[in-house]
């Protein structure tokens, strides 16, 4: 019973997921309108021409949410796509080699850890001009760390396993070895990970929108929704509540789905 | 174990001295330094009275060499003067790093209070409706955006009850209600996310631990169920809760610079904010490098309790 | 180097006679007995005096060192605590007596300043010529590094004449001086010889207040000064000033009763309207926004192209979504400022977009072109990006295409100073006097003439209006000035701001919102509660 009611929180997670997808492809035939364009009088209440409403600069709420959501999605799926290929590697030479190299790699994950994603996003911002492009590189330092630390543990125990030490023995090149044998067995955690990420990855774009540091126009994000939204609260409730409710969707979705993926690839990962 | 200590403490200079480096120079390759800040808008500089300046703050010289510089103070435990205010930043960071810390400790206290005995009883009482009350608190706390959750405490204080704690901050030692007063909001919406995933993780332990075959054991046989609880299931708990923790710590210093943004608290997440607008390269410096040995601590902190949890965990 | 006039400028502030008038129409004859006294009379009710007044500001001041404004809140807060030799009254901008009683100019180039007797600063120490000599000199030295120095580049030496009298020789006539000294950017008057470093975070003055406490980032504590030399003021024993820079917290402090007063957005206001322990003041603030446009983009060069950007930008529409409706147009100079500026009904915008269309075709761009403009971020109180996204969703009608780069505040600062923009979008705040906002626009030597604006006649306006002792000649020149330039449009003039304050019911005798934002209200300010 309790497998059937796990499974569908789960199902609900994947659902959430897929449906969001699908909203970022299709946001130009789904938006009724362009999410950038002043369509009518700031802060209009919910109506039938605007569903949700319209924004402090009249633009309509809708689209721009569900252009949000291609924003969103893109900002924390490819970040974490790329701390995934940064994670996983460092994660595995650190686990691998163990000594030296796991002591230098993992005060160099905790050095990333202590920078403030906000810090390294005005650096980035100033540096390279802003553009999505640098709230991907804040999220990606961001997450990699955690990545790392969790390739690293499992590596650890597998190191030291049979089909490892007879693969060495054998004399298979370190390389092979680690990508052949040691990184399948230790895919489930990542990959587990990765959806937590992404969750997370959604909330880290929302502070920084919050600090100002987010997505730029024509870009609209709905951590940038939400941060422009909260100064008008009580005004327009709907500007802050949508996108929020979006966001908190969103996130609990890749959780729910993050949990089903643990279950399917191994239950006995449910400690951590 | 000394050897480990040891590597552990080289290893940690090491990372200090990249960090110091990588801030340096991230921060002065951002445009605008801090004579673009001094004219601001509306005053205007002659060339020399600019170069006048830049000398001033040092930032003439070459960079390795102002790097030196900044390193040789920081050895002598000078950490330099504010560009815009010309307080030693020592005494800067001494009054706001305490409040920081004193915010992230009572998070991740109120959280790991909160936290544990609720993922316990939501475990052990799986299915009630105090389970599915405590599971939905941790779906907000872990969806919900700090900085709105903040937002929404302080509104509804304010309307709806009318009261705000003092805005001012009070110190501690001064008056520890009104402090615990003020810190409360701010701890809860930084705490929140983090309690969120503590009880989840406990609850999901819980449960496993309790279908383990040597519990059913233990209960066949009549061991009182609080003292098997409590000597073998809260000690498989603790290794993944501390690991959370311990990760979560980094998060939880960023999350600290918003709500103290939003509750208006002076301490360093605030500081290093006005620092970077202003490009106040000593100020920054100073807070990233305390921020990032002040974590690599606690990650230490969190090594030496897995090698006390778990005998397996050796350092050598 | 234009007319010379050959009557001395003086300043005395008001006449015996018409302080009485005004104190007459207060009711407030217990005041007749002072000369000069502030024009800033309380209003005939029963004055509660002491109390403590819970203020917010945005951001910390950084420094109180009184020769280096830091920013806005720096020149609010020092104002409690320093003066200067003017002042400029709250309600009209007129220059008037401060720490100088009387000055005068003996030749065009001789300025002499009589200085108000038995002024003590806040640590005992009699105010002196000293004193101000000290001040102006370290102003004024290159190694000081201020930024506003270059506004009293003119004054080539001080020197003290006798106790209370000071005289300065300039290098060139500059009847506008003494008001530059009141704007208060730049000099306050310390004792002589103290130390900068400690006046920044302990400052010592002579103004109504003395700073108590200060804990960066958080709080500034004032203690009333029983030894001000104006009789009777400020009525309030302590100000409180807590930083917030969140609105939504300023709000929340507002409703609770924990802040009694502080500035909020029109939106703010708005939330804040059914509050009933509120009550609410706006005035015009004298900051402008403005989108400058930069030579080096050849479409702006030509006169038809800016004329037709400006027809096809409506500003009411702008002032509606950038500030809530809280704004109003204005020319090249804030209307409010005595009498120097144009009323927005006679500034002559209008939305024409058949003719704007037509200036494109003609200046040889029927299909419009693309632009970068540079901004502050979304979010910022400014109101910067929704003004320049409104106006870019405007100029779509005419084919103008704007790609709106948001810029972090430093990263902003320095593409403005170096004018390194094609289009960019920024405000320009009060001056002491208009030419100080009319020199470095529209002169071909300004400091921040981004389109390299020059037309002879009005650099021959300019330079006359900046030795021009008669205030009225001046003005003509100042409005005549305006009307070319609103021909012209060197640059496009957005709106300055209406300020919105809220306060608790309780607090009295703040009723209006000074040009400059100064807070120099609050010393007439009380509670009664």
């Amino acid at each position: 019973m309790r497998w059937a009611r796990r499974n569908l929180v789960a199902a609900l997670g994947l659902a959430v997921v897929l449906s969001l997808v699908v909203v970022a492809i299709f946001a130009e035939p789904l938006s009724p309108f362009d999410p950038n364009a002043q369509v009518g009088k700031r802060l209009s209440p919910p109506s039938h021409q605007h569903l949700l409403g319209l924004d402090q600069l009249g633009r309509d709420v809708l689209s721009r949410l569900i252009f949000g959501a291609r924003v969103s999605l893109v900002v924390s799926v490819v970040s974490v796509g790329l701390s995934l290929v940064a994670g996983v590697s460092l994660g595995l030479l650190a686990g691998y080699y163990g000594g030296v190299a796991d002591n230098v790699i993992m005060r160099a994950m905790d050095l990333m850890f202590t920078l403030p994603s906000f810090v390294l996003a005005i650096a980035l911002a100033g540096i390279l001009g802003p553009s999505l492009t640098n709230v991907i590189i804040a999220v990606a330092v961001v997450t990699t760390p955690t990545i790392a630390r969790v390739t690293r543990g499992p590596v650890l125990a597998v190191r030291e396993s049979e089909f490892v030490a007879s693969a060495r023995a054998a004399g298979a090149a370190d390389r092979r070895t680690m990508f052949r044998h040691v990184l399948p067995n230790v895919a489930a955690p990542i990959i587990v990970q990765a959806t937590v990420s992404i969750a997370d990855a959604i909330l880290i774009e929302a502070g920084l929108s919050f600090l100002g540091l987010g997505v730029q126009p024509p870009h609209t994000s709905w951590g940038n929704m939400l941060g422009t939204g909260r100064n008008f609260m009580e005004l327009a409730n709907g500007l802050s509540v949508f996108p929020g409710a979006a966001i908190m969707l969103a996130v609990l979705g890749f959780n729910f789905a993050g949990d089903g993926l643990r279950d399917v690839l191994d239950p006995r990962l449910r400690g951590g | 174990m000394k050897a480990f200590l040891v590597r552990r403490l080289l290893s940690t200079l090491a990372a200090a001295f990249a960090l110091s480096v990588l801030i340096f120079l991230l921060i002065r390759l951002v445009p605008g330094d801090a004579v673009t800040m001094w004219v601001g808008q509306e005053g205007t500089m002659t060339p020399e009275v600019r170069a006048t300046l830049r000398k001033m703050f040092g930032l003439t010289d070459p960079l390795p060499v102002q790097y030196l510089h900044w390193l040789a103070d920081v050895l002598r435990g000078d950490f330099g003067y504010s560009f815009r205010s010309r307080l030693p930043v020592t005494q800067l960071l001494r009054r706001s790093l305490p409040i920081t810390i004193e915010l992230a400790a009572l998070a991740m206290l109120t959280s790991a209070v909160v936290a544990l005995p609720l993922g316990i009883v939501s475990a052990v009482k799986r299915n009630t409706p105090t389970d599915v009350l405590a599971r939905l608190v941790g779906l907000v706390g872990l969806s919900m955006p700090s900085f709105w959750l903040a937002v929404l405490l302080i509104l509804i204080s304010a309307t709806y009850f009318r009261w705000l704690p003092s805005l001012i901050y009070v110190s501690p030692w001064k008056d520890l209600a009104a402090n615990l007063g003020q810190m409360m909001m701010p701890a809860f919406s930084l705490g929140l996310p983090l309690m969120a995933v503590v009880m989840r993780m406990t609850r999901s332990t819980m449960l496993e631990v309790l279908s383990q075959d040597y519990v059913r054991t233990a209960r066949a046989k009549g061991v009182a169920e609080r003292v098997m609880l409590a000597r073998h299931a809260l000690r498989n708990a603790f290794i993944p809760i501390i690991t959370i923790m311990g990760i979560q710590l980094g998060r939880l210093l960023g999350g600290a610079v918003i709500v103290e943004q939003i509750f208006g608290m002076p301490g360093v997440g605030t500081e290093l904010v006005s620092a970077i607008g202003e490009r106040d390269y000593p100020m920054v410096q100073a807070t990233v490098l305390m921020m990032g040995l002040l974590f690599i601590l606690v990650q230490f902190l969190v090594d030496l309790c897995y090698g006390y949890l778990d005998p397996r965990i050796h350092y050598g | 180097m234009g007319k010379r006039s050959t009557r001395k400028r003086s300043g005395r502030g008001l006449t015996r006679r018409e302080l009485l008038k005004v104190a007459g129409a207060a009711g407030l004859t217990g005041l007749t007995g002072l000369w000069p006294a502030p024009v800033i009379a309380a209003p005939a009710a029963i004055i509660k005096r002491g109390g403590t007044f819970n203020l917010a500001e945005v951001n910390d001041p950084i420094s109180f060192d009184p020769h280096n404004r830091v920013n806005a809140s720096a020149t609010v807060l020092q104002r409690m605590v320093y003066q200067c030799f003017t002042r400029h009254n709250p309600r009209t901008m007129a220059v008037e007596p401060a720490l100088a009683t009387k000055w005068e100019y003996t030749k065009p180039t001789e300025l002499v300043w009589t200085l108000r007797q038995n002024v003590v600063f806040h640590n005992g120490q009699p105010f002196t010529a000293e004193d101000a000599k000290w001040n102006v000199d370290r102003a004024l030295d290159p190694r000081t590094g201020s930024p506003f120095a270059v506004w009293y580049e003119a004054v080539e030496k001080t020197e003290v004449v006798s106790r209370y009298v000071v005289k300065m020789t300039l290098k060139r006539p500059e009847p506008l001086l003494p008001g530059k000294f009141g704007a208060m950017r730049v000099v306050g008057f310390a004792p002589g010889g103290s130390d900068p470093r400690s006046l920044a975070s302990n400052p010592i003055g002579t103004g109504p207040y003395r700073l108590t406490e200060w804990v960066p980032n958080d709080h500034c504590t004032f203690a009333r000064n029983d030894r001000y030399w104006e009789r009777g003021v400020p009525y309030m024993d302590t100000l409180s000033v807590k930083f917030i820079t969140q609105e939504d917290t300023r709000i929340a402090g507002l409703r609770a009763g924990a802040i009694d007063f502080s500035i909020v957005s029109a939106d703010g206001a708005r939330r804040l309207a059914n509050s009933p322990n509120l009550k609410f003041i706006k005035g015009v603030h004298g900051v402008f926004t403005v989108i400058k446009l930069h030579q080096r983009f050849a479409p702006f060069r030509d006169r038809r192209v800016r004329q037709a950007m400006n027809l096809s930008i409506d500003r009411n529409e702008i002032i509606e979504k950038a500030l809530g409706g809280s704004g109003v147009p204005i020319g090249p100079v804030v209307h409010g400022w005595e009498d120097y500026g144009i009323p927005a009904d006679q500034l002559g915008f209008k939305v024409d977009i058949d003719r704007a269309r037509k200036l494109m075709a003609e200046a040889g761009y029927p299909n419009g072109f693309e632009v970068t403009a540079i901004s502050l971020p979304e979010g910022h109180p400014a109101a910067f990006f929704p003004s320049i996204a409104t106006a870019a969703e405007q100029w779509k009608r005419i084919g103008l295409t704007v790609r709106i780069q948001q810029f972090e505040l430093g990263a902003w600062l320095q593409r403005n100073n170096t004018l390194d923009y094609d289009m960019l979008i920024g405000n320009r705040g009060f001056r002491g006097d208009p030419i100080d906002v009319l020199f470095p626009h529209y002169h071909p030597k300004g400091s921040d003439n981004p389109l390299g604006y020059s037309n002879s006649q009005v650099q021959r306006w300019i330079e006359q209006a900046a030795m021009e002792p008669d205030r009225l000649k001046r003005k003509d020149m100042y409005l005549s000035i305006q009307r070319k330039v609103l021909e012209d449009v060197p640059w496009l003039l957005l709106w300055a701001p209406i300020e919105n304050y809220a306060m608790q019911r309780y607090v009295m005798g703040y009723d209006h919102v000074p040009f400059d934002s100064f807070k120099d209200p609050l010393w007439t300010t009380w509670l009664d509660k």
